[in-house]
């Protein structure tokens, strides 16, 4: 890691100015929050932007609301310390409150948004390295070369999304609010994401994020979040699963949601989920159909440290005991 | 021996305040007026010759006040070790400060100074370098094959040493075995995590003299290899002796690439340079050799050794530096001399590659052997349904027999018997279970190993320095100042040595200083190593103070009209011996030998109660006479997930035959310390490198896995067997190493009890579990 290179840094006091200062600048800004993906990113040369726009001085962002009727509203800059210790959101919510708690450290949960969390750039073994070597090795499609290392015939980057926020508010039908020239609109999760580690997601670069709206939970709603990782403090996940249930009165299930991160370049939902585990009392059969769907639709690639082998083993385990949590809790 | 006042108390180590409130001793945190700031260009090829360079662009930036290249630089071959002198042939003398040849990605080829540190790393960028890319070769195993790439000219098959030991006729002995068994074991690059940087300072004057300020485990070590990289006699080299550093654990034991290049940079400049080490370059600065071990062992049905054999292959990376002491310790250390067996032979090879270069690291060469001997000694067991502690109490050497490294010496204390049924009484390992026995997914397992045998020091051992020496004055005010070269890297080496001197004074632990030192004003000392500084520098301390005693006892006995022999300090207190009729304190009798001879009174001109006067010190420059053996073993409780693979360390207990435990603390710290870093190298920690281009890939605390406090065992009981050494300071002998060598096979057997396959490569992760229960 080197130094942080040159670049001059703005700070507007509303999102509108933010949003000006971005179309003003095109592709060389780059919007800040906490700073904890940007800053190592640009020391370690993988970003030279030369504006930052810190979105720290928007008054407003920094809120948490929750209402019965609208459910959870949380502002971008809300910090995932504050959403890890929120009583609401660890009673109703409690996967986001865990997922929150999972990343990284004390120090960078306190300084990490929500914000930064969903927009967290994709990561790779290949890309997220020091310049020499990426230089030594040659650049690949992320890093401005003309392959990709991981899948050598793939058109485009399969670098992994490693929020650990993502996918859980994905199985809870979350929004993004997002806000640019033209106003604000509102789009969901899995709309927002795109399956591609260099495009991302389908936002303009002169959109801020600017919150997230999660929709009430339903009676009977149970969520798990489970993250495989080496340590179980610092380190990113190497696969995680987050699961929304709806249990009736006698325990059977009535609706399931199952996305899983650090498989792909955009949180990827278990689409045969529901199938497997709707009308049953997540027994024995129904947690072995899920997991061999879940098993069957994730497809890890080599860009993490853990061999793919041990990633696609681990998506059946960790399906198996995210459901079994949640037929424990009933 | 008679009670101890302060040898044995939980004393707070003198400097503990000073670091909590931002360690301004800490050598990182040197600044001095006018200061530049270094930076190293690095070779992104692991193996190239550089065809040209040129730094036009980069001497332009404003702010940039020197650029240096290999053609301004000595070309010198030097070895980089500390503890063994420049010219010892033991030693591979393949260093040059920078060359015209790259041998490892990451290997220095040029550097600047600049007013900011920001200026310097664009004044590189602006370097321009040619490289000749020559092939590499990054496994030791094909690097001796015919038709590899030929990484130095002195080394046929890229083998950078060869070696042999043995005794008895190991053929002879296979014979007479009932069973003989074969396994071959392999460790992995590990890097010892200091938390302060390797960083320097180094000032020049008009003389050309230089002055060195530097995170190092050694003064003398640095001066003296300093000078001879750069062909200066050794006085024109100073280095200041830090307060204390942030951590070393052998990876400071060597001259670096920065204080030479700052010792130029700031002859070129004649301003002084500082460079500080990134995390990633401190990555590749230094590490634990990887060695593969193959194990050839005879036992008789009932588990006495008939015979054994090993062979190892080391390797050392691009240049042999530690490499070649690193093997011998661990052919000796590691596994020739660790039971007793009448036929035994041993051969081995450090092997150079284009991967970084190996280093110190606690232990040295001892877990890579301590892992293989001890798990191939727990596969015994289990195959002959043997007992793994009566099996080595069999094999083990006894109290009283011959040194079996150096006869001369004897085993005066040794209770390695103490320690395994001590530990097993008090771990309950009379419940252990079968191997793999128990149910449901997570299963439990426990474990040990032992290092039967350990230094406490060097002596003996050829090549090695080991002598050192220390100035005890006595103050005024009652205190005493220690000067001594001996650097604390943070196992509280201030801490013993104050309570050793304190104790020998009749002092308190915090009437001793450590004093402001550097290499003109103390004697020498041996590097902070070896699990030396206790026993060999607390000798040395010991006599110092003793000689100050006896000094101040010579002095008092003018006051109490008796012979020195008769009196005695008790809590700054001189008195003669068991009265307390008459008391006077230190301070009083070092205020009078220092006193005026005359003084002047009413009735005229009078003599102070003392005739000869002067300061109250005493000296010593010494090696101990011996080097008694420690002896541990560790017991471990794991827990393994059988679907994820995952391992949690649940509790482990450490049986330490240590003699005397001067400091309880600093104690249980090192075992503690120890432990995490054995449990790294056991489960998670490995310095990847890729394999194509030869570039370090875990150049953070992200990607490099050490253990964090969670991952930590709720419980690490430490159970010290205080033997009484005859030639150790207060009976003292040593702790350090041992710590961290045998977590890594406790916690291997410990995984096989709980599930019943061996895993014979480290580190254990969760994939090779997995693979080895079949579930991959
Ligand atoms: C050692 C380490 C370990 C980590 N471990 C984890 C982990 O386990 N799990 C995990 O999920 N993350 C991890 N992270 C990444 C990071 O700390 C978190 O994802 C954090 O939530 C990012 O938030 P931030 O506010 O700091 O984002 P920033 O660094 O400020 O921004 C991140 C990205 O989002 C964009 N961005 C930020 N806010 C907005 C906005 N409002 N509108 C539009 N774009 C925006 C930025 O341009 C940038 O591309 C780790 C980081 C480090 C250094
Ligand atoms: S997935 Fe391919 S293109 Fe994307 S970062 Fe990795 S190697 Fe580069």
């Amino acid at each position: 890691m080197m130094r942080l290179p040159r670049f001059s840094y703005r700070r507007p006091q509303t999102a509108a100015e933010a949003v000006a200062i971005l179309a003003a600048s095109g592709p060389d800004a780059l919007v800040v929050a906490g700073g904890t993906d940007v800053y190592p990113n640009m020391k370690q040369r993988l970003l030279r932007p030369k504006v930052v726009v810190a979105l720290r001085g928007i008054p407003g962002l920094g809120q948490i609301e929750y209402d019965d009727r609208q459910g959870l509203r949380l502002g971008s800059m809300v910090t995932l310390r504050e959403i890890a210790e929120h009583q609401d959101i660890r009673r109703l919510y409690p996967a986001l409150a865990s997922a929150a708690e999972s990343v990284s450290t004390p120090q960078l949960r306190t300084m990490g948004t929500i914000g930064g969390n969903v927009c967290l750039d994709t990561r790779c073994n290949y890309y997220n390295q020091d310049l020499d070597w990426r230089e030594a090795l040659g650049f690949c499609l992320k890093s401005g070369g003309d392959i990709c290392r991981v899948a050598r015939s793939s058109p485009t980057c399969r670098a992994i999304n490693c929020s650990d926020t993502a996918p859980v508010l994905q199985a809870f039908g979350a929004s993004i609010v997002v806000t640019g020239p033209h106003g604000e609109r509102r789009v969901r999760l899995e709309d927002f994401y795109v399956d591609d580690g260099i495009q991302r997601w389908n936002k303009a670069a002169d959109e801020i994020v600017t919150g997230i709206a999660v929709p009430p939970p339903a009676p009977g709603t149970r969520s798990v979040y489970l993250k495989l990782r080496s340590r179980s403090s610092v380190d990113f996940p190497l696969l995680g699963v987050a699961l929304v249930a709806e249990l009736d009165g006698r325990g059977v299930c009535r609706g399931a949601k199952m996305v899983l991160g650090a498989v792909a370049p955009r949180p990827l939902e278990i689409t045969a989920l529901a199938e497997a585990l709707v009308g049953s009392r997540l027994d024995k059969a129904a947690i072995e159909r899920a997991a061999r769907a879940v098993f069957l639709a994730g497809k890890p690639l080599d860009n993490t440290i853990a061999t793919i082998s041990y990633r696609k083993r681990m998506l059946a385990v960790y399906a198996r005991r995210a459901i079994a949590q949640i037929a424990a809790a009933a | 021996m008679s009670e101890l006042s302060v040898v044995g108390q939980r004393v707070r180590s003198p400097d503990a305040y000073d670091k909590v409130t931002g360690g301004k001793g800490f050598p990182v945190n040197v600044r001095l007026p006018g200061m530049l700031h270094g930076k190293l260009l690095r070779s992104p090829y692991a193996h190239a010759r550089i065809v040209r360079i040129d730094t036009a662009k980069a001497e332009k930036l404003p702010g940039v006040k020197a650029v240096l290249t290999p053609s301004a630089v000595p070309q010198i071959k030097y070895h980089s070790v500390f503890f063994a002198p420049n010219l010892d042939p033991g030693m591979v003398r393949d260093m040059l400060i920078l060359s015209d040849t790259v041998r490892f990605a990451g290997e220095p080829v040029a550097a600047v100074a600049a007013t900011e540190l920001e200026i310097a790393e664009e004044a590189l960028e602006l370097i321009d370098v040619e490289y000749d890319v020559l092939p590499a070769v990054f496994d030791p195993g094909e690097a001796m094959r015919p038709g590899a790439p030929q990484i130095w000219e002195h080394a046929p098959n890229n083998v950078a040493v060869n070696l042999s030991f043995g005794f008895g006729d190991v053929e002879q002995g296979f014979k007479q075995a009932d069973y003989v068994f074969e396994n071959t074991y392999q460790t992995q690059r590990v890097h010892t995590c200091y938390m302060e940087p390797r960083v320097c300072v180094v000032d020049s004057d008009r003389q050309g003299d230089l002055t060195v300020w530097s995170s190092t485990q050694h003064i003398f070590g640095l001066q003296e290899k300093l000078a001879f990289a750069l062909g200066l006699p050794i006085s024109k080299v100073r280095v200041v002796k830090p307060r204390y550093i942030g951590g070393g654990f052998g990876g400071k034991l060597d001259l670096g690439y920065i204080e030479p290049v700052c010792a130029l940079l700031s002859l070129k400049s004649g301003r002084p340079v500082r460079i500080e080490q990134t995390r990633y370059e401190d990555f590749i600065t230094t590490a634990r050799h990887p060695v593969k071990v193959q194990l050839r062992t005879g036992v008789k049905k009932d588990g006495t050794f008939t015979a054994r054999y090993a062979k190892s292959i080391l390797e050392t990376g691009a240049h042999a530096t530690h490499g070649a002491v690193v093997l011998p310790v661990h052919g000796l250390m590691g596994f020739l001399l660790t039971y007793r067996c009448p036929d035994v032979k041993w051969e081995g090879c450090a092997v150079y590659t284009n991967n970084m270069i190996g280093g110190g690291f606690r232990g040295y060469g001892g877990p890579q052997g301590a892992f293989a001997v001890e798990s191939q000694i727990d596969e015994i067991c289990e195959e002959l349904k043997l007992d793994p502690i009566a099996f080595r109490l069999k094999n083990a050497h006894r109290e009283a027999d011959p040194h079996p490294f150096n006869p001369n010496f004897t085993l005066s204390t040794y209770r390695l018997d103490e320690c395994l049924k001590r530990g097993a009484q008090e771990f309950e390992w009379s419940k252990r279970q079968s191997a793999g026995s128990g149910s449901g997914t997570k299963k439990r397992g426990i474990g040990f190993a032992c290092q039967p045998l350990w230094v406490s020091g060097c002596v003996g051992f050829p090549g090695i320095y080991e002598h050192s020496g220390a100035i005890v004055k006595l103050n005024v005010d009652g205190t005493a100042d220690l000067s001594i070269a001996t650097v604390d890297m943070g196992c509280g080496q201030n801490a013993v040595l104050s309570q050793i001197v304190a104790e020998e004074l009749g002092v308190s632990a915090d009437a001793v200083r450590i004093a402001y030192a550097d290499t003109q004003t103390v004697p020498f000392d041996a590097p902070t190593h070896a699990s030396r500084v206790t026993y060999s520098a607390g000798n040395a301390v010991k006599v110092a103070a003793g000689s100050a005693r006896k000094r101040l006892l010579e002095v008092a006995s003018q006051l109490f009209g008796a012979s020195p022999d008769d009196l005695e300090v008790v809590n700054g207190r001189v008195r003669l011996k068991g009265s307390r009729a008459k008391e006077i304190p230190i301070a009083e009798v070092v205020e009078l030998a220092g006193a005026p001879a005359l003084t002047l009174g009413l009735e005229g001109n009078q003599r102070t109660p003392i005739a000869d006067k002067g300061t109250i010190l005493g000296t010593s420059s010494l090696a101990p006479a011996s080097n008694p053996s420690p002896a541990t073993a560790e017991f471990v409780e794991v827990e393994v997930d059988t679907e994820t693979g995952e391992v949690r360390p649940l509790r482990a207990l450490f049986a330490h035959d240590i003699g005397r435990v001067i400091s309880p603390l600093g104690a249980e710290g090192q075992v503690e310390g120890g432990f995490q870093q054995g449990m790294g190298f056991a489960l998670m920690e490995n310095l990847v490198f890729d394999s194509e281009t030869g570039s370090c890939l875990a150049g953070d605390f992200l990607n490099y896995k050490i253990p964090t406090a969670i991952e930590m065992p709720g419980e690490i009981k430490s159970l010290f067997i205080e033997s009484n050494e005859p030639s150790g300071p207060f009976g003292a002998k040593a702790l350090a190493e041992p710590c961290l060598i045998v977590p890594a096979p406790a916690i291997a057997n410990a995984i096989y009890n709980a599930i019943g396959v061996r895993v014979r490569e480290l580190p254990i992760t969760p994939e090779k579990i997995l693979a080895a229960l079949g579930k991959l």
